[in-house]
């Protein structure tokens, strides 16, 4: 049974790529089934959904990720949070996790490869 | 005191009798005002022997001089040209001097040279109004910040300035630092603008761009790379506003790293 993810990023072309990496390079463990473009649709998002997965971005417009990891822990208390975001982890992982989130991933240094066997290792690790 | 028989003789011990005498009758009356002063007595007898009458400083005059005596706040007492007639302790304190010892200076001595227009100006109050303004009062090699409020009321012939001094030196240190927190919570902020714009404008094009190389779209890779930088371009003109000559010269040249960290 594959991971039911829901991918939450204000940009749009970024939602594409990482949602086409999960397909490509997921080996069938990964389904998007969801996206968002800020925290606040994020929010809804997840509580129709109730995946598996939120991958969320920090930085965005209307909601921020910090903002939104609360509410979206509330609404589905399963879902496994993971930061996804262009800071580095010595500034914003601390402040992710307190918020609740998981775990924190950077984005960049070739995540098309690491981010499914990063993913791959959070999931394995909460259960 | 010693007469013309010297100090031995029948005038020097009357002499000494009467300073004697003198000195019981000071000490009388200094521990007569001192009474007065802190409440502990309401009236005094004076007139000669049998013909003594009481006077009474009874009433709301007493509560009034014994709180405006004790209140923290400084309080004196000035001629017109600022000689200070009488002042309480707060206000003494403030000047670094003796309450008593105040009587006879003139308020100005204590003031920096760059505020004395401003306390010539609150020395010129009309009966009736009142004046105020903050100072830098010099106290030997310190300052103090302090608000005066002056008033003038008329006794007798001539017109007598009541001056009331608070110490702010304290509240405006706080505000100074406090200005200096805004000051550096705004730096934050716009630290922090910057980079958001920094990682929306860059950092995600980038990501997005090696993500898309990386998924074999050169073509399309090559697009969000052309769009990012020339959102680059523009936040940087953004942050940098205009340039001038020799405002861009960097320290060493610039540098594209190959390695990937």
């Amino acid at each position: 049974m594959s991971c039911r993810v829901v991918v939450v990023d204000d940009a749009a072309d970024l939602r594409e790529m990482l949602t086409m990496v999960l397909d490509l390079r997921g080996g069938g463990d990964f389904e998007v089934v969801g996206e968002a473009g800020d925290g606040q649709q994020a929010v809804s998002v997840v509580e129709e959904t109730q995946p598996d997965l939120v991958l969320m971005d920090i930085a965005m417009p209307v909601m921020d990720g910090l903002e939104a990891v609360p509410l979206v822990r509330r609404v589905s208390p399963d879902s496994t949070v993971v930061m996804l975001s262009g800071f580095p982890a010595r500034t914003a992982e601390a402040g992710a996790l307190e918020a609740g989130a998981h775990a924190y991933l950077e984005k960049g240094g070739r995540l098309a490869a690491t981010l499914v066997p990063s993913l791959h290792d959070i999931l394995s690790s909460q259960t | 005191m010693s007469g013309p028989d010297g100090p031995d003789g029948p005038d020097g011990l009357a002499g000494e009798a009467e300073v004697d005498e003198l000195r019981r009758r000071l000490a009388e009356l200094e521990e007569a005002l001192r009474a007065l002063a802190d409440g502990e007595a309401d009236s005094l007898v004076v007139g000669a022997p049998g013909a003594e009458r009481v006077v009474s400083v009874s009433g709301t005059d007493l509560p009034y001089r014994v709180m405006v005596e004790r209140l923290g706040d400084g309080a004196a007492t000035l001629s017109r040209d600022g000689t200070v007639l009488v002042a309480n302790q707060p206000f003494a304190r403030l000047l670094g001097v003796d309450a008593t010892s105040l009587r006879g200076w003139p308020l100005t001595a204590f003031v920096v040279a760059d505020h004395m227009p401003s306390v010539l100006d609150l020395l010129d109050v009309a009966v009736g109004d009142t004046r105020r303004a903050e100072v830098t009062l010099r106290i030997g090699q310190h300052t103090n910040q302090v608000l005066l409020s002056t008033t003038a009321v008329r006794a007798a012939q001539e017109t007598i300035v009541c001056c009331a001094v608070a110490d702010v030196t304290e509240h405006r240190r706080l505000v100074a630092q406090l200005e200096q927190e805004r000051a550096r919570a705004q730096q934050r902020d716009d630290r922090m603008r910057t980079a958001l714009e920094v990682n929306d404008t860059i950092v995600q094009g980038l990501v997005t761009a090696e993500m898309t190389l990386d998924l074999g779209q050169q073509a399309r890779a090559r697009q969000i790379l052309a769009a990012t930088s020339v959102r680059a371009r523009e936040l940087i003109g953004e942050l940098t506003g205009d340039v001038t000559a020799g405002s861009l010269r960097r320290g060493a040249p610039a540098r594209i790293e190959e390695d990937t960290p």
